[in-house]
């Protein structure tokens, strides 16, 4: 960054390789438009070309990035309760109880079809319910999950207390267990409506 | 450990962030619930799916339009800023002697500056009455600007610089035109001579005392000489003579007493001593001139450009002013007088005072015509006289009083109060006319005159 800020285009360059990835990831599963993600991740990087004459060195690049992230996908979570617009990306409508998306349906190199079948609808069950959670518990998890923060640079960043941040990433695993447990029901239902057909 | 307990340490249990002790606590507990261990193997797993997936089939690659547009949204940007900060980090071209090059007042004023030092230089140096050995001098003079009197003094020793009382020359030019040669002027005694032994008229150069005067006389006064009063004066402005408090003053001495008011007061009106008044009389050598004109160098008084003559009146000269001459001591004891005490009074005495004062200056004759004696000039002559014997009965009662003249005294204080009652010595007049008359009338020397000041200008 600080070479960046001395006009070396290929120090940005890097810096967006280093962090692109998981910005993205956490951008894609909070607001999990995919193209909603990808306006804010450009914006993102938008924000730290315009403010890179402000950053002071003592701070911490990847804490100002997904600040910088973090505020975005806030402000995206507020619009978002007025405007529930359909994404591509979202699971169709007649296709909802299914929770499959045109992703899914790609066909895996993969030769454990069943396993990776598995694995996929797992990873759409995470998916939806990540989607599903409360700003606060979902910003934390993902937090924790995708970014590898800790507990404490999240109660920092989010700016409450420790405890506070641990109470919501429980809530947020208990609202994830029975999402999962719900996927785990209907495979089962699944399972014995199939092996009980004729 | 309680349940509640194991439920609140799940996450810290789950991300290992629980002290060693603390965790075998947990485990112990966890070990003998059911429900809690249902708890935690359900929070685990959900946990591993979670994560699993958000670190497999989620985890996506960035689209690489993105990486597209945010590189070259920062190239433009970096352009920019560059663009902006150019002329910031570009150092000035212009340096400090080119902005100066650039100003507008610069080349004129060089310019005039250069005329003017071409014009000085080819005045001293081509001047025909430089003679060779003092050219160096001059020339050195005049690279050294500021050894340049001296220079000067050295080079032309001046005997008679003690006969007048001309100040140190301004310049090296204004000395070397005052100070004559003595081979010069042998040389044009000579000529003169032979001219007149031929019977030629003679026209001999003229000598630098001529030249100087010559150009002093463009800044003395021509009627130097001739008293305030007589000198002739402008129309008088009689609207502004009402504007400013019925006191008209034409604009020519307006400016005259403006100027003599902005200047610092000469040792002559500040000196109150009778002693002080005889002795520069006497140091009054023909006229007038001597103290208030040339006397500029040494008392510090500038002399004062001519007042603006009336129209058609011609110029008086030098002779106009010598006829003047007989009636120098009164004049200059009047005007001393009036200088420092009635004159510098603001208000002149209110009756017929003003009108006795004011007449005869506004009549003043203005040519030598004028001098001639006329039945109009006795007139003015008298109102002349009994306007400069103002100052004179002022001292005269004065000095009646310090005589103990008590009669003549109280009546020549009398005198003063009736011709000037708004004086600001009249309080002092009327304190020793008192004193005078009682003690006229106890038939004992005043006492008072003791109390007042014996100063006669005290009062004024």
């Amino acid at each position: 960054m600080a070479a960046y800020q001395k006009g070396d285009l290929a120090a940005f360059g890097e810096l967006f390789e280093r962090h692109e990835k998981r910005l993205w990831n956490f951008l894609r599963r909070f607001v999990r438009d995919k193209a909603t993600a990808e306006d804010l991740l450009q914006e993102v990087f938008l924000r730290v070309v315009k403010s890179a004459v402000q950053w002071q060195p003592s701070a911490k690049v990847s804490t100002w990035l997904f600040t910088i992230a973090r505020n975005l996908c806030t402000d995206q979570a507020r619009r978002a309760e007025f405007r529930q617009a359909e994404s591509l990306d979202q699971a169709k409508a007649s296709e909802e109880g299914s929770g499959l998306r045109r992703l899914d349906r790609v066909a895996a190199n993969s030769g454990d079809a069943e396993k990776e079948a598995m694995g996929h609808e797992i990873a759409s069950l995470v998916d939806r319910a990540v989607g599903e959670l409360p700003v606060e518990q979902r910003e934390v998890f993902l937090m924790r999950e995708v970014m590898d923060m800790s507990f404490a640079e999240i109660a920092a960043q989010v700016g409450v207390s420790e405890p506070t941040v641990k109470s919501r990433m429980r809530y947020a695993l208990q609202r994830l267990r029975s999402s999962l447990g719900e996927l785990r029901q209907t495979t089962r239902t699944g399972a014995a409506s199939a092996e009980g057909m004729p | 450990m309680k349940c509640t307990e194991v439920s609140s340490l799940l996450v810290d249990f789950l991300y290992e962030e629980m002290p060693a002790d603390q965790r075998r606590e947990f485990l112990a507990h966890v070990e003998g619930c059911s429900s809690c261990s249902a708890e935690v193997k359900a929070m685990s797993s959900t946990l591993g799916h979670a994560r699993a997936a958000l670190r497999g089939p989620l985890a996506e690659e960035p689209p690489p339009g993105v990486r597209a547009r945010v590189l070259e949204a920062a190239r433009s940007a970096e352009t920019a800023t560059a663009a902006k900060l150019r002329p910031a980090r570009v150092p000035d071209p212009e340096g400090f002697f080119a902005r100066l090059w650039k100003t507008p007042w610069l080349v004129p004023a060089l310019g005039a500056a250069g005329v003017a030092t071409a014009v000085f230089l080819v005045k001293v140096i081509k001047n025909p009455q430089v003679l060779p050995e003092q050219k160096p001098a001059v020339i050195e003079a005049l690279t050294q600007p500021v050894a340049a009197p001296q220079a000067l003094k050295q080079a032309q020793p001046r005997p008679e610089a003690d006969q007048e009382s001309v100040a140190a020359p301004a310049t090296p030019a204004q000395g070397l035109a005052s100070k004559p040669s003595a081979r010069s002027e042998r040389d044009s005694q000579v000529e003169s001579k032979r001219a007149a032994a031929a019977g030629k008229p003679h026209f001999a150069p003229p000598d630098r005392e001529s030249l100087a005067s010559s150009r002093r006389h463009v800044y003395d006064d021509p009627l130097a000489g001739v008293s305030r009063e007589t000198r002739p004066r402008a129309p008088v402005d009689e609207a502004a003579a009402r504007k400013g408090g019925g006191k008209a003053v034409p604009p020519g001495d307006a400016l005259a007493d403006a100027k003599a008011k902005r200047a610092p007061a000469p040792a002559i009106h500040a000196n109150k001593d009778e002693t002080a008044l005889d002795d520069l009389l006497r140091s009054v050598p023909g006229t007038r001139k001597a103290p208030i004109a040339e006397g500029a160098g040494s008392s510090g008084r500038w002399a004062e450009p001519p007042p603006p003559r009336a129209a058609g009146a011609p110029a008086a000269t030098a002779p106009a002013a010598a006829k003047l001459a007989p009636i120098e001591k009164a004049e200059a004891i009047a005007d001393l007088e009036d200088r420092a005490g009635s004159r510098v009074a603001e208000e002149p005495p209110p009756s017929a005072a003003p009108a006795k004062v004011q007449a005869p200056v506004r009549a003043a004759p203005a040519s030598p015509a004028a001098q001639s004696e006329g039945p109009a000039d006795k007139k003015k002559a008298s109102e002349k006289k009994e306007t400069i014997s103002f100052g004179e009965r002022v001292r005269k009662a004065e000095k009646l009083f310090a005589e103990k003249k008590w009669v003549e005294a109280a009546a020549a204080f009398r005198t003063l109060l009736a011709q000037a009652p708004s004086n600001p010595a009249a309080k002092t007049w009327r304190e020793r006319l008192a004193a005078a008359e009682s003690a006229q009338k106890l038939g004992l020397p005043a006492r008072a005159s003791k109390a007042v000041s014996s100063d006669p200008l005290d009062g004024l």
